[in-house]
């Protein structure tokens, strides 16, 4: 099934909308989205294979006077804001059902 | 940078572990930052660590699944590329096939001959107990030696002596002889197994004078007495004596046990020594001793116990038992033992088959990518990874290998087919023979092994060679230096192993002329033979026996197409024997006690039937045969008389046979050698007694006749039914087939190793062919530039011609050392000629090299019709 077709998870859907926010590191993305680790490394290495994310080391230069290891940053792609777009968009729909019976 | 301490970084090491390499680094410095992270707001980063390990799973699986991808594509290009190259691909894989299907049909007799587990539960705890005979091999014991065997020892849980047994079922229908057992009642723990219906013998029916008891197979339940539920209870009769039926076996119940010194049993039934006078006799070696050890029992430990009671019993009764001492033989050894030689040497050579075929298909694979070699390097000078090309290397391997492989196992099935119909009838297993799921293991285990060999070649040839280099190379279509060397290594080697093989062949062949030509002292040829064995109670006075006989004798005699008939109580090659201790009158005893010739009834015209010559003396002949009447007489064969008459006369010397208080024997006659057990023994001293001075109720009745000797079987079985209607007469053959049967081993040895040395040579040739036909394809320019240059087409010719010979000596010198390193390993198969025969060595190198001048010279051929300013204008 293409990636397309299928609607992805909410978590997914969380880690999109905390990247299209503009926060662009692991730790901070749970700490918005309060979904642990084990949850956010593997959707964004799968978002990453799909190419709907980009991920860089930042800049020594950046961190090297905090004596913090080198962090790897993920921002959006142009792929994965129209995917996140998409999914937005099926979601509403959804909620928009109104079933028969409840 | 900071290393993330405690258990959080352990957890986080461990996970590491399942990150594919190429992004381990990576993956770790963005935990470790991310850990970092965790501290620096105060959580706890053993929480996060967990984390890592998903993450880490879901990169494994993704790793995996990339490279599956990768084979599958590669898999697709490497059958499109295959599929575009038809030639190629057809000669791969019909090599393959040919040295897959090869070792795989020998691999599924290998399988079921020598490595299926005896049929027995834990049969691999039954043992053969046995004294070694002259040879070496276990021999047959007496039953007072198995009752102290079976007193003395603690090793065994059950042991049980066996003897052959020829019975005459006479219920329902034509007298039939059925083969059987007479053992004791623990046979049947031995083996392990238990009667489906009824039950087996109890130890009380082994004595002598107990009701006659019997277990009927299967298989003669069903076709003798149609299954009748109800047969446990009913008398049946046998040798004209009512048995009762109290038990039947299971229908997959083997009896190999009977089947390894006589013949498949149908029935079994008890021994009944005990309490007789035979029982406590030691000389009498006349039994098969089995027994199944205690679980807890190492065969090892057994053999030592063993040992030291056969010590005892030999310082007890020193006249009954010599130093040979006794062995403890696993059964399933055993069973395969006469065999196992030759199946492991087919093997060999087989492999040796597949090994040629592996460094061909390597050579093939290895000339087409120095043919792709302009095509990598260009691939690889645009960017591609060398990893990337060698992966479509090793799918070309796979796909190759898969396909040869899969046409292999048809090809080995059939093989399989041919292999048990050539195989002589006495291997045991032949029957479950089969493509069974290990004999496949094996197969895809072969086919593996071989894309291994002849895959890593190329691969091997492809590293270390520049982009920059190749294309130079190529500009000009040069064979690279390198794969070259290694495509001309290959060729030798296929030479070589070619060599081996066919030394094997040529000693094997020349065994066996020479057995065929030995004289085995008899013609068999216009001879037939059949059993006739006058048992019953009717039979049980010497008088009635010889009546019969030679009433049989003299009905048969005068039939017509008949020149001679005689009787004679084990016919040679029959596989059965009788010897004798004896004492020569004059002749001191030897220390080991009396010497043991073999010893033959006979009766009526047994010599000039077998045309067996007379050497002095007269034959034995009606006179002898008056019963009480005529003095007792014997005769000698030559060997006899040269050991125990050296340079004076034997006739009228005298012996004795049996025990002191036997009569003194008159010989009055000399005949020549007969080879008794095989072509390949030397005779031993023989001994003939006239049938009327020593009775036997076992008598092969032997008929030299005119013309045809399938004409007279009938006619001579009704003469035996028109002297006694219930005497069944089994084993009619003519000695022709006889003499055959003991060839058969060697003959079917012979042909596979002939067949398996053919594929070498064609391989090996089409090697050589290959080779040279690519190098002169290759060289066209260079030749074309020779010729230009006013080289004459003799020259060319010689140019190409001298390439592939001087190749081919390698490979024959290499081949000829190796064989003198490995034909010793055949010596037990060779008779009469030496592992290093010279004439076969050269003969065989002389052969390879003449083929291999031939499979030269085609290409050179084509070479010296190349026109010079045509290739040149090509260029």
């Amino acid at each position: 099934m293409s990636p397309r077709n299928r609607l992805p998870s909410p978590a997914t859907v969380a880690v999109l909308k905390a990247l299209a926010e503009g926060i662009s590191y692991g730790f901070d993305i749970m700490d918005v989205t309060e979904l642990p680790s084990g949850t956010v490394y593997p959707i964004l290495a799968r978002l990453e294979r799909r190419k709907l994310v980009q991920a860089s080391w930042e800049d020594p230069a950046a961190h090297r006077d905090t004596g913090r290891p080198a962090r790897k940053y993920y921002r959006l792609t142009d792929a994965g804001r129209s995917a996140l777009d998409e999914a937005a968009e099926r979601y509403r729909a959804l909620g928009a059902l109104r079933p028969e019976r409840a | 940078m900071r290393r993330p301490d405690g258990f959080a970084g352990a957890l986080v090491r461990v996970a590491a572990l399942l990150v594919p390499r190429s992004g381990r680094a990576e993956w770790r410095r963005e935990w470790e930052a991310e850990l970092a992270a965790w501290r620096e707001a105060g959580r706890s980063t053993t929480g996060s660590a967990m984390g890592a390990f998903p993450h880490a799973l879901w990169l494994c699986w993704e790793g995996w699944t990339m490279k599956i991808e990768q084979l599958g594509r590669n898999l697709r290009l490497a059958a499109r590329t295959l599929v575009r190259r038809p030639l190629f691909m057809l000669a791969v894989v019909a090599t393959l096939a040919l040295g897959l299907g090869a070792t795989v049909s020998v691999f599924s007799v290998v399988h079921a001959v020598l490595l299926r587990p005896l049929p027995f539960p834990e049969g691999d705890r039954i043992v053969v107990v046995a004294e070694p005979d002259a040879n070496g091999e276990p021999g047959p014991v007496s039953h007072g030696t198995v009752v102290d065997w079976r007193v003395r020892s603690g090793s065994f849980e059950a042991l049980a002596a066996v003897r052959g047994w020829q019975a005459t079922l006479t219920d329902e229908g034509d007298p039939e002889q059925v083969p059987a057992l007479r053992t004791n009642a623990k046979f049947f723990d031995v083996v392990g197994v238990r009667p489906e219906l009824g039950r087996a013998f109890r130890a009380d029916e082994d004595l002598e004078g107990a009701e006659r008891v019997v277990v009927l197979s299967h298989a003669l339940w069903q076709r003798r007495f149609g299954g009748d539920p109800e047969i446990v209870g009913r008398p049946i009769t046998l040798t004209g004596l009512d048995y009762m039926v109290v038990g039947v076996m299971p229908a997959d119940f083997e009896p190999l046990i009977s089947e390894l010194y006589f013949q498949r049993a149908a029935l079994w039934a008890p021994l009944r020594y005990a309490g007789s006078d035979d029982a406590d006799c030691r000389t009498c070696r006349h039994l098969r001793a089995f027994a199944r050890l205690r679980p807890d029992v190492p065969l090892r430990t057994a053999q030592v116990e063993m040992g030291e009671i056969q010590r005892e019993l030999a310082g007890m009764h020193p006249d009954a038992y010599d130093d040979r001492g006794v062995r403890l033989v696993p059964l399933a050894s055993e069973v395969a033992g006469p065999v196992r030689r030759a199946l492991w040497l087919l093997l060999g050579a087989v492999s040796f088959v597949l090994l040629i075929a592996c460094a061909n298909v390597a050579s093939l694979v290895l000339a087409r990518a120095s043919g792709q070699r302009r095509e990598v390097a260009l691939r690889a000078a645009l960017g591609a990874g060398r990893a990337h090309l060698m992966g479509q290397r090793l799918a070309e391997c796979l796909l190759l290998a898969a396909v040869g492989g899969t046409l292999g196992v048809v090809l080995g099935g059939w093989g399989t087919r041919i292999l048990v119909a050539l195989a002589p009838a006495d291997v045991p297993g032949l029957d479950h023979v089969a493509l069974d799921p290990p004999v496949l293991a094996f197969a895809v285990a072969a086919t593996a092994l071989s894309a291994v060999l002849f895959g890593i070649v190329p691969v091997l040839q492809a590293s270390g060679v520049g982009p920059g280099e190749a294309l130079k190379e190529g500009g000009r279509g040069v064979v690279g230096g390198r794969s070259r060397r290694l495509r001309d290594a290959l060729v030798v080697l296929d030479v070589a192993v070619a060599i081996v093989l066919l030394v094997g062949v040529g000693l094997t062949l020349q065994s066996f002329v020479r057995v065929l030509r030995v004289d085995p002292g008899f013609d068999p040829e216009g001879v037939v033979k059949m059993e006739v064995n006058a048992l019953g109670p009717e039979y049980e006075e010497e008088g009635p026996v010889l009546g019969f006989y030679r009433e049989v004798e003299r009905r048969i005699a005068s039939l017509p197409g008949v020149e001679a008939v005689g009787l004679v109580s084990q016919v040679p090659m029959g596989g059965s024997f009788d010897r004798v201790g004896i004492a020569v009158e004059g002749h001191e005893e030897s220390p080991s006690g009396w010497p043991s010739p073999e010893r033959y009834v006979v009766q009526g015209d047994y010599f000039r039937a077998m045309r067996i010559p007379l050497l002095a003396g007269r034959a034995l002949g009606p006179r002898d045969n008056e019963g009480d009447e005529s003095p007792f007489v014997v005769m000698i064969n030559d060997t006899f008389a040269r050991t125990f008459f050296p340079g004076e006369s034997p006739i009228g010397g005298r012996l004795k046979m049996g025990s002191e208080n036997a009569p003194w024997r008159t010989i009055v006659g000399v005949v020549g050698d007969v080879r008794h057990y095989r072509l390949e023994d030397a005779p031993n001293p023989q001994l003939y007694v006239p049938e009327a001075q020593w009775a036997s109720g076992y008598m092969n009745l032997v008929v030299r006749t005119r013309g045809e000797p399938a004409a007279v079987i009938d006619a001579a079985r009704q003469e035996v039914w028109a002297v006694d209607r219930g005497i069944p007469v089994p084993g009619v053959a003519t000695m022709d087939e006889v003499v055959a049967h003991h060839t058969a081993r060697r003959r079917f040895v012979l042909s596979l190793l002939s067949t398996f040395a053919t594929v070498a040579l064609v391989l090996a040739m089409a090697g050589i062919y290959g080779l040279l036909a690519y190098h002169v394809a290759q060289r066209t320019h260079e030749i074309g530039v020779r010729v230009a240059l006013g080289a004459a087409r003799s020259d060319v010719f010689r140019l190409i011609v001298r390439e592939g010979m001087s190749l081919t000596l390698v490979g024959v010198a290499l081949g000829l050392l190796g064989a003198l390193g490995l034909t010793r390993y055949l010596s037990s198969m060779l008779f009469d000629v030496e592992p290093t025969d010279p004439l076969t060595l050269l003969g065989v190198a002389g052969l390879t090299a003449a083929v291999a001048f031939v499979a030269c010279s085609l290409p050179a051929r084509r070479a010296t019709r190349l026109d010079a300013p045509v290739v040149l204008s090509i260029e």
